[in-house]
């Protein structure tokens, strides 16, 4: 497969060009910037990709439902009264009202508020207002049932939809990220469940300025040295030291990526350290060994200890830092995202653990948070130079790690280079 | 006058709804300690009141076009509805709750 081939092998295109002789990895910024491509990737990639919906904890009730924008199409997810879930356009087939007008809720059916139009929450329509001026074999291939998105499938507990028909399956997309997405999930013998509201926000930036930012550790200390001395000053014995922290980036298959590696501020699965304070030191501790005796020394290591920020191609970050955090971003222009983020915890943690969760998925990540205010300021100031990819032809640097390009060290960007590899893969028109 | 046991009293809590089964199934309200039965299909896009409708005081709102009845008379309070549903008598006896479904 090209994807697990070395990207210094890779053809040059408009978008990407590769030295090897100089050990240069670039794309032309363009790529953030251009009206065309963005029009373009939304059909070559976000229309060719599994895209992340939502969490199956998020319609626990049965006839629950929630509506979101996933690249640019207005869905409805929903969970009939048999359990299934599914997933529609809330676009009405009549004249194309949004029809799901709220962003949650409990629905049995769903009634367009132009010309009145219901659906049951299985996508069929079920009353056809002024039913005496249609044909009795309207609708009789049902051309105004619901649209439902061709492709639906879960991962562990994690929801995807794809509006390619043909797409490989979801086992197959995911692929080797599927081994850093369980670490996640075995963190207790319990479900996993999204906890309390949505971090939302947007950013003056290309989609693809966060899909980078959310697995590159590299502008860590850079960044967010107010978080650094934060921890110092609020903890005593944390080493603002990052040096000594091991870890790599991988580049996984299908675009997908990760860096991976032990973070100074503890984990409330089950890594004690002084920021997560004494409150909660004796039940992270008996968590430890709980996970220790139920998946063995190693795995325990991976499960506790490390942490890693996951890219799913191409945008779903998640991020199992201290809290875990599923983060999504959407292409609203190309200068524009939105971004969602939901804190995720096994149902059976205690209120203290769950506490001391929030307080972490808080203090760091999130609009409020200390780092994620400190990466808009800069991927913003990018989009400004993207925006003169018009008139002056301009490339980001993506190169760090090509001398070892093997064995990749946590603050590298190969993980970087393999999201470009697939996208140039997929824009160019190559099969999938 | 011919009469249906609909359920016992404390089988449905204040501003709920039951539906009973039948040629014509029947929505049976609970509210303000008070029993009420109408029709249970909405007279406008035949969905199910009992099932979609939502309870506010004594006026069902139908979940569909959200035209609104009073349950006590079944006149219609609001639009889109034009036809009244029809009201059945509803009498508590001995803990038992019955519905006069007429002749």
């Amino acid at each position: 497969m090209f994807n697990e081939s070395r990207t210094d092998t890779m053809p040059a295109t408009e978008y990407v060009q590769i030295d090897p002789a100089r050990g240069s990895f670039r794309v032309n910024r363009k790529a953030y910037a251009d009206p065309q491509t963005f029009d373009a990737e939304l059909e070559r990639v976000f229309d060719r990709c599994w895209l992340y919906v939502g969490h199956e904890s998020e319609l626990a009730k049965p006839n629950s439902y929630l509506t979101r924008t996933i690249a640019r199409r207005p869905l409805i997810f929903s969970r009939g009264a048999d359990g299934a879930y599914r997933c529609f356009l809330n676009i009405c087939p009549h004249r194309g009202a949004q029809i799901a007008r709220e962003r949650s809720g409990t629905a049995k059916s769903f009634t367009c508020i132009y010309h009145g139009w219901s659906w049951n929450n299985k996508g069929e329509m079920i009353h056809l207002q002024g039913a005496d001026g249609f044909c009795e074999k309207f609708n009789s291939c049902g051309e105004v049932d619901l649209v439902s998105v061709p492709r639906i499938d879960s991962y562990r507990g994690l929801y995807f939809i794809s509006f390619d028909p043909a797409i490989m399956s979801l086992s197959d997309y995911l692929a080797d990220a599927k081994e850093y997405i369980d670490v996640i999930m075995d963190q207790s013998v319990a479900d996993m469940e999204v906890v309390g509201g949505t971090q939302e926000y947007s950013i003056r930036c290309n989609w693809k300025g966060l899909a980078e930012n959310s697995i590159d550790i590299y502008h860590g200390p850079g960044t967010h040295p107010s978080y650094i001395d934060y921890l110092v000053n609020a903890s005593p014995g944390v080493t603002p030291d990052l040096s000594t922290a091991q870890g790599y980036v991988r580049k996984l298959s299908n675009g997908h990526g990760v860096a991976q590696y032990y973070g100074p501020w503890g984990r409330p699965v089950a890594d004690w350290k002084p920021p997560l304070g004494e409150a909660v030191r004796e039940q992270v501790e008996a968590k430890a060994q709980e996970v220790e005796a139920r998946l063995g020394a190693e795995r325990a290591e991976r499960v506790t200890r490390q942490s890693f920020n996951l890219l799913i191609f191409p945008n779903l970050a998640l991020l199992n830092i201290h809290a875990i955090a599923i983060r999504s971003f959407q292409p609203v222009r190309p200068g524009y995202m939105d971004a969602f983020m939901w804190m995720l915890s096994p149902k059976d943690d205690s209120e203290e653990m769950r506490s001391a969760r929030l307080n972490n998925f808080l203090e760091f990540l999130g609009p409020g948070g200390f780092a994620t205010p400190d990466d808009i300021e800069a991927l913003e100031t990018c989009q400004v130079s993207y925006e003169l990819s018009s008139r002056q032809e301009l490339w980001n640097e993506v190169s760090k790690g090509i001398p070892r390009e093997d064995n990749e060290d946590w603050m590298d960007e190969g993980h970087m280079r393999g999201f470009w590899a697939q996208w140039n893969r997929l824009m160019s028109g190559e099969a999938a | 006058m011919p009469r249906i046991r609909a359920c016992r009293e404390d089988e449905l809590s204040d501003g709920g709804i039951l539906r009973l089964e039948g040629n014509e199934p029947i929505a049976l309200y609970r509210v303000d300690g008070g029993f009420y039965a109408t029709s249970d299909t909405c007279t406008h896009g035949q969905s199910s009141l009992s099932e979609e409708g939502e309870l506010d005081g004594f006026a069902i709102e139908c979940g569909w076009h959200f035209g609104r009845f009073d349950i006590r008379t079944g006149a219609v309070i609001s639009s889109p509805c034009i036809h009244a549903l029809r009201s059945y008598p509803a009498v508590v006896e001995n803990g038992e709750v019955f519905v006069d479904i007429g002749g």
